[in-house]
């Protein structure tokens, strides 16, 4: 029964693709790693209450995602994401180590109740 | 009503996010499972991103409101019975489409009910006390190319009595009571589902409610203006519909697992499939040697919309709240062009754009002609110092779909010159749109270091935190203009009642199911503080005191007649 399933779901990505003449396209929504760092990012500067001027862009690197902003004083926000989901995140600010941690914790943590 | 219209302006204590906000319980009550609590309101967060400097607190005493709005993205309504809808997706590939079947797919009506009543209760401003003149709806209003439920979303924004089911009535037929079908969270006992075994709870007659009251919407007090969303353009909102789909969705089979799904219905789908092959499943149905798939009562009011249908659904609606055609007139339904503009006031022109790519995929792009079109626009607007806001429904972060052909194999225009090219044009200050589902609120900045405009990308009606927006348009009297953004929950308590089965407690239920749905991460779809309730400033695109206190007053006052019109309170 297994295998049928495997094969099944095998047999229905191919007949999927094969109903669309672009696979490429075929991926899920985008933006969804970059939204997640991003937010978290945001998250964290908030709640430690960081004058902001620009809030942190993200790019994706080799790494994982790089996002800069500064500070209404004119220092960097550098925000680094390595790896994958959870994504291990650090956040600078002038220079200084801020929070260390990771992603998906900061965002569950955002939505919940203060415990 | 003269009394009324002479009644000064005065800011709301509307329920929105700035009251209260709606949080996760810190501990599960079940498994995984959380309840939702009533938190602290969150208050606006000034964003300097795109005037390179702090603004001037002075501000606060001199700014008038321009133009006060709802943005309402990505309702998805769902009709969860209709057999060309492909739930059964879940059971093998679940993180490809997170969509394709929701523990609160019966209940999207109700949620938009629900939020119908939270604008309603907005509006006036809570930062201006203007009174709310529109609602923009940057698309997916419909999940699945369906005629009904693009009939059920339209009906309930404009107001009236909409019954959530097809097929049989009072009978659901669908996933959520087949046994065989795990992947689906099954109200009624979950204990054999993939959702039971985290926790989902156990709710007697939750579909039966769903599905046999009618929801009552008292429709929104506002006109209204829509959009292509890619749900709203496609199947599934990524493949291009077919004739088999066409037939499907009226029929009287659907699949319960996926392997039915896989060997029948996806296969009759397909370009290459035998005449053979599919002799041979027609007859393998005939012989029930396809448990997987189920005998349902056909439906004809679930056939799947062709390209104008959805056009000219919008067209068959009232004159209150309007505007008919929600945006398109008939002329787009003549020439099929599906994007439009409109004058929200004299000072203030908004584009409807379509970027859904009907070849594959869920993200879009801007075709040539749109983005040839559009250009002139702003330019036209530039000259006549009109402010103008894009609607879109896909982002910046979504706008790179190359496949091709599409709209007739032009090129495709992708985010990043897209937004260099609006940019370029300094009377556009804001863009507005959904997709993802996220709160999302993206500066972009011109190279010289100040200017540019606003991204709002609103979170949806379906997935968790199930928010739209509020915003007023300011003018600060400093050379200098501010987008005020509210998040805005619907009107349903945070915290659901066992056992409340009533048209707001369904409402209630759907936020906590879909706050609990792992597949489309929660966490995430919230958005960060400096996406929900922001004072978004930018430098002011002309001398705005060109537009006079007169012509704004005229304007608020022509709008608190459509309120006072619809039985508020303005």
């Amino acid at each position: 029964m297994k295998r049928l399933v495997m094969g099944t779901a095998v047999s229905l990505a191919a007949v999927a693709l094969t109903a669309c003449s672009q696979v490429a396209s075929l991926t899920p929504v985008g933006g969804s790693s970059l939204t997640s760092v991003r937010n978290a990012a945001n998250d964290v500067l908030v709640q430690q209450q960081v004058p902001i001027l620009v809030a942190p862009q993200c790019t994706a690197v080799d790494t994982g995602f790089t996002c800069v902003g500064s500070t209404v004083d004119g220092a960097e926000i550098l925000v680094t994401a390595e790896g994958t989901t959870p994504f291990a995140l650090s956040i600078s600010v002038g220079g200084s180590v801020i929070f260390e941690g990771n992603a998906t914790d900061v965002l569950e943590s955002a939505v919940q109740e203060a415990s | 009503m003269g009394r009324a219209l002479a009644a000064p302006l005065r800011a709301a204590d509307a329920p929105t996010t700035l009251l209260q906000t709606i949080k996760m319980s810190a501990q599960p009550v079940r498994g995984d499972y959380r309840v939702l609590l009533a938190g602290a309101g969150e208050d606006f967060i000034p964003r300097f991103d795109l005037l390179g400097r702090v603004a001037d607190d002075s501000r606060v005493t001199s700014r008038r409101s321009l133009y006060y709005f709802a943005h309402l993205s990505d309702i998805h309504v769902i009709d969860a019975q209709t057999p060309a809808r492909m739930d059964a997706t879940q059971s093998l590939v679940p993180t490809l489409f997170t969509d394709a079947c929701r523990p609160q797919d019966t209940l999207t009506v109700h949620v938009l009910a629900s939020m119908v009543d939270s604008v309603v209760a907005s509006q006036t401003s809570s930062v201006t006390g203007a009174p709310l003149a529109s609602a923009l709806s940057t698309g997916d209003s419909a999940d699945n190319l369906s005629q009904l439920e693009t009939r059920w979303y339209i009906d309930t924004l404009d107001g009236g009595e909409v019954l959530a089911n097809s097929g049989a009535a009072g009978v659901y037929e669908g996933p959520q009571v087949w046994s065989e079908a795990t992947y689906a969270y099954h109200p009624e006992d979950p204990s054999g589902d993939v959702y039971g075994a985290r926790g989902y709870p156990t709710v007697p007659g939750m579909l039966a409610a769903a599905i046999s009251n009618p929801v009552q919407s008292q429709g929104l007090p506002v006109p209204w203006y829509a959009v292509y969303g890619n749900h709203d353009a496609t199947y599934m909102g990524t493949f291009r519909p077919d004739p088999t789909l066409f037939a499907w969705a009226v029929g009287d089979r659907k699949a319960a697992t996926g392997e039915a799904l896989a060997v029948n219905w996806l296969q009759g789908y397909a370009s290459d499939i035998s005449a053979a092959q599919m002799a041979a499943n027609a007859i393998r149905q005939q012989l029930g040697l396809l448990p997987g798939l189920k005998a349902i009562t056909p439906d004809p009011e679930r056939r799947l919309l062709e390209r104008t249908d959805f056009m000219q659904a919008h067209l068959d609606s009232p004159a209150v709240p309007g505007p008919v055609g929600h945006g398109w007139t008939q002329a787009n339904v003549d020439s099929g062009q599906t994007w439009w503009s409109a004058d929200l006031t004299p000072y203030l022109r908004v584009f409807g754009l379509d970027t859904c790519n009907l070849t594959s995929g869920a993200d879009g792009a801007v075709p040539e002609e749109q983005f040839t079109w559009l250009e002139a626009q702003l330019a036209q607007c530039e000259a006549e110092g009109r402010m103008a806001m894009v609607c879109s429904h896909h982002n910046s972060f979504t706008l790179e779909n190359d496949a091709t052909p599409m709209w007739g194999g032009q090129r495709l225009v992708h985010a990043e010159e897209f937004v260099a090219m609006l940019l370029r044009y300094p009377v556009c200050i804001a863009w507005l749109n959904g997709h993802t589902h996220v709160n999302t609120i993206t500066a972009h900045l011109r190279e010289t270091g100040t200017g540019g405009f606003w991204e709002i990308t609103t979170a949806s009606c379906v997935d968790f935190p199930q928010q739209q927006q509020l915003i007023d348009i300011v003018d600060n009297r400093d050379g200098t203009m501010s987008f005020f953004v509210t998040a805005l929950d619907h009107a349903a308590p945070p915290t659901w009642t066992p056992g409340d089965l009533t048209q707001t407690g369904l409402a209630s239920l759907s936020r906590e199911l879909a706050a609990n749905s792992w597949l489309s991460d929660p966490p995430r779809l919230a958005g960060s503080p400096l996406d929900r309730n922001v004072e978004l400033l930018l430098p002011a695109p002309f001398d705005l005191s060109v537009i006079t206190d007169a012509a704004v007053e005229a304007e608020q006052m022509r709008a608190k007649a459509q309120l006072l019109a619809h039985g508020g309170a303005a």
